[in-house]
């Protein structure tokens, strides 16, 4: 029990942690990509920044619009924050540090990366001025369209696992990692897992060029960072449940362990980043017909695939 | 559907790339050979002596008219022993405030008495500091005088426009050429001949 709670610590504090330095990531990758320097002042190769970040979203004040509903508008930026810590502590990221196993862990993810969705919507509507309000109502119906991809080609996954838990969906890919059995459900899982959170090309709901903010204009100081945080914090989840289905887990060809899940995330977050400096935003029907017209379809079709394939070899 | 691995290349071609960026304070970028930013400068010959002659040249051509000189004359004596008048520039001054660094002045002294002086960073808190005497003048040129690129005499030797070759051949005869320039007339004489032939049957088909 304490080890658990020792354990959930450290996680809690990686992800955090990593969420910061995913802000320095993409701030130094993008500033490469457009043949910048990026940030490189504090501390070598700026990577001091996060940190300086961090006190300076802490000493800043704290802005709430006349319009706002006060408890919700409190509220919204705890609920993402929460939902991505919860998350993260279901991952399983070495043999040796499982802090817990449920038999439904992959269906817990999912319902958590769902509420995240809860956190946007709330704070646009508790804010109550333009752009929030605006931001939130594209995500609300970017989020639904886009849990139906991801939700089938989960399945495919547990199709060819047989289990809901991630424990037992990592040893399943001991030999053969899913990707090469399953790469188109790899490939709608990771598109649809950019829109998830709320990533260019699929960014929505903070259209930054459209909506200042979109859903996290008028929050300000520490709300803000929560934002932030949660935010990246979702991006470092994403791609851990990613190396999860479809990439391994801790599996490697030699020595597995805690190292070749660390790689295989930071490869995935960096993609996150690449991609989103690559590619402009798509407009709002373009989204939508993406995900039905193309993405559902396709994933429905491998998963009948998937599921000829299987019962045809037992 | 190609397209989306195309672009994610050209990213990865740009992220590879070494930044353009400058650390500016770091590493100062070199400024251009004929930059004419900076601020102005009075120059002197190898003993001290001040190259103006006071022709009031700049301050006649001067667009927004921010030169003003005085002219002063001494005598002064030659190397054989003989005396003689000179003028020189008793008051020098030079507004900044109202320059527009069109080089002007520059490319009208006969003497490359006034130069352009290439400094960049150099920042001034009123406006009283903008306005340069003879002094301040002096002390700019004493600074910056290894850099000076752009003086009366180059620029002009640069900007003197080249000299059209004439067809006529009335005038042709006027001028010496060698073999060279010779061929080249009659090339152009040819041509034109051609042209005019051209010209003609335009001519008869309207």
């Amino acid at each position: 029990m304490i080890f658990n709670i020792i354990k959930g610590f450290i996680l809690v504090f990686g992800v955090l942690t990593g969420s910061a330095y995913m802000v320095w990531l993409e701030r130094r990758v993008s500033a490469w990509i457009q043949d910048r320097i990026g940030p490189n002042r504090v501390g070598p190769f700026g990577l001091l920044q996060p940190l300086v970040d961090v006190v300076k979203l802490l000493f800043k004040e704290e802005i709430v619009p006349i319009t706002a509903e006060k408890f919700i508008h409190f509220l919204a930026p705890g609920i993402i924050i929460v939902s991505v810590i919860t998350a993260s502590v279901l991952i399983p990221v070495d043999p040796n540090f499982i802090i817990t196993n449920p038999g439904i862990g992959i269906l817990l993810i999912m319902g958590l990366s769902s509420l995240s969705a809860y956190s946007v919507v709330l704070s646009g509507f508790a804010s109550l001025t333009k752009y929030p309000v605006l931001g939130s109502l594209r995500a609300s119906a970017q989020v639904v369209s886009y849990e139906i991809p991801i939700a089938l080609s989960v399945l495919s996954v547990v199709v060819l696992s047989n289990s809901l838990s991630l424990v037992d969906i990592v040893n399943a890919q001991k030999e053969t990692w899913f990707i090469l059995i399953n790469p188109i459900g790899f490939i709608v899982f990771l598109i649809a897992s950019f829109a998830e959170t709320n990533r260019a090309p699929f960014d929505l709901p903070e259209a930054e060029s459209e909506l200042t903010g979109g859903y996290h204009t008028e929050f300000s100081s520490m709300r803000f960072a929560w934002f932030f945080a949660g935010e990246y914090g979702h991006i470092i989840i994403s791609s851990a449940v990613i190396t999860t289905l479809f990439l391994g887990g801790y599996h490697g060809p030699i020595a597995s362990g805690l190292w070749w899940f660390l790689i295989k995330v930071f490869i995935l977050c960096y993609i996150f980043v690449w991609v989103r400096w690559t590619f402009p935003r798509l407009r709002y029907d373009q989204l939508m017909k993406f995900s039905w017209k193309l993405l559902i379809p396709v994933s429905l079709i491998n998963l009948l695939i998937i599921a000829l394939v299987k019962i045809l070899q037992l | 559907m190609f397209d989306v691995f195309k672009s994610l290349i050209v990213s990865i071609k740009n992220f590879i790339k070494p930044p353009i960026t400058s650390n500016y304070p770091l590493e100062v970028r070199e400024i251009p050979k004929r930059y004419r930013g900076g601020t102005f400068g009075l120059s002197e010959d190898e003993e001290g002596n001040i190259n103006c002659i006071a022709c009031l040249l700049c301050q006649n051509i001067c667009p927004s008219q921010i030169i003003s000189i005085t002219r002063g004359i001494e005598e002064k004596e030659m190397p054989d022993g003989s005396k003689k008048k000179i003028t020189y520039p008793k008051e020098f001054i030079l507004d900044l405030n109202a320059c527009m660094k069109c080089e002007m002045c520059v490319q009208v002294c006969p003497a490359d008495a006034i130069v352009m002086l290439p400094n960049v960073e150099e920042g001034y808190f009123s406006r009283e500091e903008l306005i340069l005497d003879k002094e301040k003048l002096l002390n700019n040129w004493r600074k910056y005088k290894l850099s000076v690129w752009a003086t009366g005499e180059s620029l002009r030797a640069e900007q003197d426009p080249k000299r059209t070759e004439s067809i006529n051949s009335s005038e042709k005869s006027l001028i010496t050429t060698s073999a060279k320039e010779q061929k080249q007339f009659e090339n152009i004489i040819k041509n034109a001949s051609k042209l005019k032939k051209v010209k003609n049957i335009f001519d008869a088909i309207r």
